[in-house]
């Protein structure tokens, strides 16, 4: 268990990168058939969107995520590895992955259609919503925990201002990565 | 056996005051400073020999431990560090 919570400071750096290449692969494939759009490693959106388009938009924001959290790592630590911050960053994407799958579930979109028109939902689509969310919000911790851990052990992070730079720099590519390109 | 490096009661650093030959009984009193290595725990002196058993290598180290490189390298780049300090206290 303790491994998966940080899996940079346990697994190969080759086996990592095998699998957070397959679940991108498997990502870009999806999203045009689930209908997804990753505008920045912290944000997906629900939309129609070409193979071509996920391809790049998806690529796009994990360059961007890399390069920025890899400037930031140099700064804290100048012996960084690249492929630990790409790793770090592949590897948070999966939990991330598995819930835009899930909120691209027909009926749950249709469920989220329903209660934001104020129309009525049924007994099983309310058991359905309070399910999903009881999935969704552990994964959505699990991948700001599996980013964190991956950016500290690559980093070798310590201090409380190279924590802050890092929330500093995530806000960053929240705020500002959907909008380049 | 663990050889003590920091006093029981006060936790400041021991130093050593006698030493004895084994084969002629020959006793030489003083007031010496432990080598730097001697000063770090068990597990640091294990770690620092296992680095020299692996011909320096970190990655073979890694393998061995069933750690990952940057787990490995952070924990050399402390031990590093805790050495630098020994040194220039």
């Amino acid at each position: 268990m303790k491994k998966l919570i940080n899996p940079i400071a346990n697994f190969d750096e080759k086996v990592l990168l095998g699998v957070g290449l397959f679940f991108l692969g498997i990502s870009i494939c999806l999203s045009p058939v689930l209908g997804f759009k990753m505008s920045s490693i912290m944000h997906v959106g629900l939309t129609e969107v070409t193979f071509n388009n996920a391809a790049f938009s998806i690529s796009k924001s994990v360059t961007l995520g890399v390069i920025i959290y890899y400037a930031a790592a140099l700064i804290i630590n100048k012996r960084t590895r690249f492929i630990d911050i790409l790793n770090s960053v592949l590897i948070a994407l999966v939990p991330l992955f598995l819930v835009s799958t899930l909120m691209s579930i027909p009926w749950t979109q249709h469920t989220f259609s329903n209660l934001s028109k104020n129309d009525s939902v049924s007994i099983f689509g309310m058991f359905f919503l309070f399910f999903i969310s009881l999935t969704i919000l552990p994964l959505l911790a699990y991948y700001f925990v599996l980013l964190f851990n991956g950016f500290k052990t690559a980093t070798n992070l310590k201090e409380w201002y190279h924590v802050a730079l890092f929330v500093v720099v995530s806000a960053g590519i929240a705020a500002f990565t959907p909008y380049i390109f | 056996m663990k050889l003590p490096v920091v006093c029981p009661s006060c936790d400041s650093e021991l130093k050593v005051s006698q030493m004895k030959c084994s084969s002629c009984d020959t006793l030489i009193s003083g007031s010496f400073d432990l080598p730097v290595l001697l000063r770090l725990n068990k597990e640091e002196q294990d770690f620092i020999l296992n680095f020299f058993l692996s011909s320096g290598s970190i990655k073979e180290m890694a393998r061995q431990a069933d750690l990952s490189y940057p787990t490995m390298r952070n924990k050399m780049d402390d031990l590093i560090e805790k050495v630098t300090k020994i040194q220039t206290s």
